[in-house]
């Protein structure tokens, strides 16, 4: 046993100072490489699709599960799963030399053993408000050294918040709405103050139906009879979770306030709604329109 | 099941202590040349060089960081999770002489789960200045503190006068079990989307958090109350002849209770706070073993904490690799695994008998 041991341990010391000789060389090459960032990681979807916008779509090596948009480049991008689920070793063998995430997730275990790891994390700041996408274009700009882009970007996005404020003048009265976050009939939360949907309801023109609470809460039928919604906001996703409008308004208490009576409902794509993408003067001026609209926007049978 | 069955003689001795642990040496060799980031074997020999013993092989940190931070921390922290898992489901299975007691049923894993989802909600908020001071660690020690805690409180339902009534424990941990699934599931019900999802994750489990820290806070309470359980194989062995006959053999019956009890709860405990919740290990491991090497808890016991530790190290390998460059909660997978064997198991035994 003891005179097989010391073989192997002898091969393995043998084989170990070879390869230590041929290494050494190509250790040194990558060292050497000057830091410019050519293979990104985006881990929020909204940055995702401020890297498009920017023109750095075909930089982007990996991406996390929220990222849906551009839909037909993103799908070509290996997905990482979920930020707070990460498998760094995975993330790594990607070799990402800037990793971009969002502030809100820093606390994460798995992007500071990134940073451990050595590779460069790029930290996003957030907010519920229209300038968020511009800031973080700023932020990755700087980064990328990015200025024609930046400046396309800016102008695009000026432009949208111009009709913004062209549609929100045209708006003759100020309809609550209510946004139900649902994940199917046995889940269904409705947005407080201070949340991405009271925000994006508030940009559009809308009055939050829901002042008496701050964040999510779990819908009840007198609380829907309380806050008297004249139009209720969903996710596409989650209008299909509950099996359309039909579905819906099989709610308890759904069907008895005005949004259900008169068939108020209003249903966009959730990135698009409440990400705070570049795209989000665009889904205001869409939400905006569509209160106008609200008749014809979704009606019974 | 008293006795080893003669057909598994030769099995017996092919998984015997010392050819389990060169198994588990070698899964652990080759755990840590297999990932998602494809890395020549010299390349993982050179970071442990460097590592062990102080090479300069001048490889880039990334590298050096991937394989002795991520990849070993992770292999280590499988085996002893996987390990601990396993000789505590053992040892609480003799003490219960119930082969369906699992350290969940003593309420462990519901408690740990039930301040794991509190510390997740209220770390920010209620917490205040000590989930800010933990950091993301909070989690850890809320769910470990809570095993604990509801530990003990099942010990405490079940003993009067001095005395611990082995059944009574059993349902009380039940009872207790459902009022943590339910405070659980209360808590849920209130959670925002980030915090749901963090709940969910940790219910289906993940080493994915491995680092050297936590290793050397879980290390000491996985080892030494293995070692405290290993001890007291004699004693759960004469436990298996009844409470009385062990009594009148000259067993302490109550410290015996008293310590498995307590020494599951640290192990299972701690692994709970590291790990999330892995299914099936605590139960599945020890009956294969004891299939295989019979009732006797001296080799029961070893044999559980390597095969637990073998059979981890490889479901955690799987669980990075599978569906790379995401990842596969080891949970679902142990859970996966698991639940079929034991089928299988069930009908071998009962064709046997």
């Amino acid at each position: 046993m003891n005179r097989f041991l010391i073989h192997f341990l002898g091969i393995l010391t043998l084989g170990l100072s070879l390869n230590a000789c041929q290494n050494a060389p190509s250790a040194t090459e990558q060292a050497t490489q000057e830091a410019s960032y050519e293979r990104l990681v985006s881990l929020s979807g909204s940055v995702t699709e401020l890297l498009y916008e920017l023109e750095q779509g075909d930089k982007i090596v990996g991406v996390d599960v929220t990222s849906t948009y551009p839909a037909e480049q993103v799908t070509q991008v290996p997905k990482l799963g979920h930020v707070r689920q990460l498998n760094v070793e995975a993330l790594l063998s990607l070799q990402p030399d800037l990793v971009l995430a969002e502030r809100t997730d820093e606390a994460s275990a798995a992007l500071q053993q990134l940073e451990a790891a050595g590779v460069e994390v790029l930290w996003l700041d957030g907010s519920f408000t229209l300038d968020k996408p511009l800031a973080q274009a700023e932020q990755i700009g700087k980064k990328l050294g990015l200025n024609e882009e930046l400046e396309s970007l800016r102008k695009t996005y000026e432009a949208d918040k111009a009709r913004l404020q062209q549609a929100r003048q045209a708006m003759e009265e100020t309809p609550t709405v209510l946004f139900i976050y649902a994940r199917g009939k046995g889940s269904l939360m409705v947005a407080g103050k201070n949340t991405a949907a009271s925000a994006m309801i508030e940009l559009a023109g809308g009055q939050n139906a829901v002042q008496s609470f701050e964040g999510f809460r779990a819908l009840s039928a007198e609380g829907l009879m309380e806050a008297q919604p004249e139009v209720l906001l969903l996710f596409d996703s989650g209008l299909q979770s509950l099996g359309g409008v039909e579905g819906l308004l099989q709610i308890p208490g759904l069907a008895q306030t005005p949004a259900g009576q008169q068939g108020h409902i209003i249903g966009m794509d959730g990135l698009y709604l409440l990400g705070f993408t570049p795209r989000a003067a665009r889904a205001a001026v869409d939400l905006s329109e569509r209160l106008q609209a609200l008749p014809d926007a979704y009606t019974l049978n | 099941m008293i006795q080893s069955l003669p057909k598994y003689r030769s099995l017996s001795r092919l998984l015997s202590p010392p050819v389990l642990t060169l198994l588990l040496a070698i899964s652990a060799l080759c755990a840590l040349l297999i990932g998602a980031y494809s890395l020549p074997v010299q390349q993982v020999g050179l970071v442990m060089g460097e590592q062990l013993f102080g090479l300069e092989a001048g490889l880039p940190q990334t590298l050096s960081y991937l394989v002795w931070d991520i990849r070993l921390p992770r292999i280590l922290l499988s085996v002893f999770v996987g390990g601990g898992l396993a000789i505590a489901g053992a040892a609480v299975q003799g003490l219960f002489r119930n082969p369906l007691a699992d350290p969940a049923l003593i309420g462990v894993t519901s408690g740990a789960m039930v301040f794991a989802v509190a510390g997740i909600l209220f770390s920010a908020s209620v917490l205040g200045a000590i989930g800010s001071w933990l950091g993301y660690a909070t989690v850890t020690v809320m769910a470990f503190t809570g095993s604990l805690l509801t530990t003990f409180l099942v010990y405490w339902l079940a003993s009067s006068k001095g005395y611990t009534s082995v059944v009574t424990m059993l349902l009380a941990g039940v009872a207790i079990t459902a009022l943590g699934g339910a405070l659980t599931g209360l808590m849920t019900y209130f959670s925002d989307e980030d915090e749901l999802r963090d709940i969910i994750f940790w219910t289906l489990g993940s080493l994915g958090g491995a680092n050297w820290q936590m290793l050397a806070l879980l290390i000491p309470l996985v080892l030494l109350p293995a070692f405290i359980l290993w001890r007291q194989s004699s004693q759960l062995d004469l436990l298996l002849l009844g409470e009385r006959e062990a009594a009148y053999t000259g067993v302490n019956t109550q410290r015996t209770k008293w310590i498995v009890i307590g020494c599951a709860a640290l192990i299972v405990g701690a692994c709970v706070a590291v790990s999330g919740v892995i299914a099936f290990v605590a139960l599945v491991v020890p009956h294969l073993v004891r299939l295989i090497q019979g009732p006797r808890h001296r080799s029961l016991l070893l044999g559980s904490a390597l095969l637990g530790g073998l059979l981890m190290v490889w479901a955690d390998t799987a669980a990075r690799t599978l569906i790379a460059p995401a990842e596969l909660p080891i949970g679902i997978l142990t859970a996966l695994l698991g639940a079929p064997f034991f089928i299988w198991l069930l009908l071998k035994t009962k064709r046997s008998l």
